[in-house]
């Protein structure tokens, strides 16, 4: 796959995390009131980052069916690896796949 | 944004089994080194940290609380900081409470109500020291943006800490940050996507395009990819059970040659992290990156299939399976077996190879498989020395982690050694080397094979090898498994340099030195300071995995054992093995120029042993010169051994002993551009100076 794209992809996951973990005026509220309620409140509504790490999934599902599937690839969602790297599994076209997971940094970068 | 880690090599290079140990990753200009960590099989993301009692690792490590019996981490850090205020206000109100109550009552002493009260009172009073005390610890580290384990095992003491936002960034971001979710969730079903055979296939400008993939040791999720020039090269990672991580690779589509990737990797400041490493695309590059893969990189422009095989031997797993067949056909298989003369020697190269960087930490390897492969590699490895230096330049740039490898990973650097050798001298030595034997053999083919490729490929390389070794182990355990060639062969020559310059300076370090620091610097481990290797619990060098008490106790083992590890991958090296594998591997860059096969094997032995071999090593006359054709030619071991090992092993000692010290060689083992500060016990954080 071309470089570009791959790093923009990553790069927008990148920025997709970063306003997950933003430290703001919403999370405070929430947590809040999460701690008001004692946190019976998450039974009803998610938190933002729940919110946003939907919105990451959807973004993956959608480059993956656009861009990836095109070339033999599949993005895997971090989240489902544990954050830990942005894993690409390989088409071989013979039944077995292969899968790389890449450097995990995205996600390293986006925690700090 | 990129999409590789950005890992120094210089501390992957003793990467013990397939998996570097350590991985750099880059954050706000600080280097920070993650760790792999054997039992969860990943690479410990940074501040990440492995909890003995809760037997997993946990994200943004603090403690573990006896008093709440859980680890405290990211998510729960903000409630527990919470709870150790509200607590602290909480007993605060009931001792005042309670002494207006008793002052109120002061008539009534004796009184019931005032009874209880005063005990009340005298309970709240006495556990309000240490609460109040923990609760102001924790306002310090939350004011500073550190863990409770950073602060104890003393890992900013230099005052650079990667993590803080500020002081009131960081009480913000206790406070009022976005909680996480869970990361273990269930399983969803996840979108069908369709995938059509017909790949849209970006245009390769020319095969020299590098692709780095870094593995952040998902192997469970790797499966072996077939595709060797695909740029998708995504490699795939064997379908063994979960390997350890594999370094970074730098996939050269185009074959780049051994040569050019030399010369470009060393013209870099640091080498690749020790799993990059370029493989041809004819190669495939397997993730796990052996620490063969440098010598294959070396091989590429001769001959892929020969240096595959020879490689492959070595390496082996990561490739596909089919080089691995072609050439451990032609290798040996007979040669080598003193190991373990797997049936599948041949076939096994490209799984034994796997399953030897699988089995660096992973239990459920078979051993059997694991040390077949390297037998074979070892023993193709002789044949093909035979007839590409290159071949041997390759091998010996795997050799030279082959001593910090285990044992499993040393049947393969054993054979590496043999390759480079390239001399029958190995093919003779491994049969009948006693196991005994065996691991005298191996440092000495090691090192001889270490010195050969250097040697006919590069004479400067040839010190590199040594330095590598010297270096690696000082800093950390780490250690490459699948380094690829072109890694390898940088780290050699890095290593050569560092290991030139420890000699002089760390000339008359005790050699025990070498252990203490194997094991007190790789660990990440929080919670474990100044914990020298020895304990290795959760901290022990992933790859390893059982090594890792090894430095401790491999010592002993190799003892008792007298293998030499680093060549074989018996079952037994392998603890061993880790630790000889750190000796070795120092023992072996020096001896690598030496080019005595037997040699080399033999100085490496002997400098993990340290003071098992020294009195080996001894004997042996520095004066030796290293030559290639050493390696060739049949020497005896021991007497080649003795040449190569003493003067370098002087060297090596003082090298490894540095290790011991993890500041000290830390800074000395990078280029010198970074300043490594380590906390006790603790990670080793590289600030670029």
């Amino acid at each position: 796959i071309e470089k570009a794209l791959l790093e923009q992809t990553v790069k927008t996951l990148n920025s997709y995390y970063v306003e997950a973990e933003k430290v703001g005026g919403q999370s405070y509220l929430e947590g809040c009131l999460a701690c008001a309620t004692a946190y019976i409140v998450f039974l009803c509504m998610e938190t933002r980052y729940e919110k946003v790490l939907k919105k990451i999934s959807g973004y993956i599902q959608e480059q993956n069916e656009k861009i990836y599937a095109p070339r033999g690839l599949l993005l895997t969602d971090p989240i489902e690896r544990g954050m830990r790297v942005l894993e690409i599994s390989v088409f071989e076209g013979r039944g077995s796949s292969g899968s790389s997971p890449s450097s995990s940094m995205s996600s390293c970068s986006t925690a700090q | 944004m990129c999409v590789c880690v950005v890992a120094d090599e210089d501390e992957d290079k003793d990467d013990d089994f397939r998996a570097p140990l350590y991985k750099n990753v880059d954050i706000k200009g600080i280097q920070v080194r993650m760790k792999w960590c054997a039992t969860c099989h990943f690479y410990r993301p940074p501040r990440c940290s492995h909890c003995s009692v809760c037997d997993n690792c946990v994200e943004d490590f603090d403690h573990h609380c006896p008093w709440v019996n859980n680890c405290i981490g990211r998510r729960n850090y903000r409630y527990f900081f919470l709870f150790l205020l509200s607590l602290s206000i909480h007993m605060v109100g009931v001792f005042s409470f309670g002494l207006i109550f008793v002052l109120h009552h002061r008539e009534k002493l004796g009184g019931l109500h005032t009874t209880v009260t005063m005990v009340v009172m005298c309970i709240a009073g006495l556990f309000f020291i240490p609460v109040m005390g923990l609760t102001g610890f924790h306002m310090v580290l939350v004011a500073r943006g550190r863990t409770t384990n950073e602060q104890v095992t003393g890992k900013f003491r230099g005052g650079v800490n990667p993590f803080t936002k500020g002081c009131c960034g960081n009480v913000e971001y206790v406070l009022c940050s976005p909680l996480a979710p869970r990361y273990v969730l269930d399983p969803r079903k996840r979108p069908r996507i369709k995938i059509q055979p017909p790949f849209i296939r970006p245009d390769l400008s020319d095969q020299q395009i590098t692709i780095k993939v870094s593995n952040n040791g998902m192997h469970s999720t790797i499966i072996n990819s077939k595709s060797k020039n695909s740029i998708d090269g995504l490699d795939s990672k064997e379908t063994q059970p979960p390997l350890p991580p594999k370094a970074d690779r730098y996939n050269q589509l185009k074959g780049q040659l051994t040569s050019s990737e030399e010369s470009s990797v060393s013209g870099k400041t640091h080498p690749s992290t020790p799993a990059m490493y370029r493989f041809r695309p004819s190669f495939g590059t397997m993730p796990k990156v052996h620490y063969h893969t440098a010598g294959e990189k070396i091989i590429l422009p001769d001959d892929r299939k020969n240096s595959a095989i020879m490689e492959e031997g070595v390496r082996g797993h990561d490739y596909r399976s089919e080089p691995n067949l072609d050439l451990p056909e032609y290798a040996n298989a007979p040669l080598h077996r003193t190991f373990q003369s797997s049936p599948h020697q041949l076939d096994f190269d490209p799984v034994s190879n796997r399953a030897l960087s699988l089995k660096q930490g992973h239990r459920r390897l078979e051993k059997g498989q694991l040390q077949a492969v390297p037998p074979q590699s070892v023993t193709t490895t002789p044949y093909k020395g035979v007839f590409s230096p290159n071949t041997l330049s390759n091998r010996n740039g795997s050799l030279s982690y082959d001593s910090l490898l285990n044992p499993s990973i040393s049947p393969a650097s054993a054979n590496e050694c043999i390759a480079h050798s390239g001399m029958p001298s190995v093919g003779f030595h491994s049969p009948y080397l006693p196991t005994k034997m065996c691991h005298i053999r191996e440092s000495e083919i090691h090192r001889q094979q270490v010195a050969q490729t250097y040697s006919p490929v590069m004479p400067p390389r040839g010190m590199g090898r040594q330095s590598p070794h010297l270096r690696d182990r000082e800093p950390s355990p780490v250690r490459y498994d699948n380094l690829s060639q072109t890694i390898m062969a940088s780290i050699q020559e890095r290593k050569e340099m560092e290991e030139r310059e420890k000699r002089q300076m760390l000339h008359g370090r005790s050699q025990t030195h070498i252990y203490a620091q194997d094991s007190g610097v790789f660990d990440a481990g929080y919670g474990l300071p100044a914990n020298v290797g020895f304990s290795d619990g959760p901290r022990g060098p992933g790859s390893r995995g059982p090594t890792p008490p090894a430095y401790g106790g491999s010592r002993d083992n190799l003892m008792g054992v007298g293998l030499v590890n680093y060549g074989q991958r018996t079952p037994v090296l392998r603890h061993t093995g880790s630790t000889l594998g750190r000796a070795p591997r120092t023992s072996s860059t020096s001896l690598h120029t030496d080019h005595s096969s037997t040699n080399s094997s033999q100085g490496r032995a002997p400098s993990h042993e340290g003071s098992y071999r020294s009195p080996v090593h001894k004997p042996h006359s520095p004066a030796m010169p290293r030559s290639p054709s050493y390696s060739h030619q049949k020497l005896s071991y021991i007497s080649a051994h003795d040449r190569t090992d003493s003067p370098r092993l002087g060297g090596q000692r003082e090298a490894m002993k540095v290790n011991g010290q993890m500041d000290c060689h830390l800074s000395p083992s990078r280029h010198g551009k970074v300043k490594k500060v380590t906390g006790v016990g603790g990670t080793t954080y590289e600030i670029s100076v």
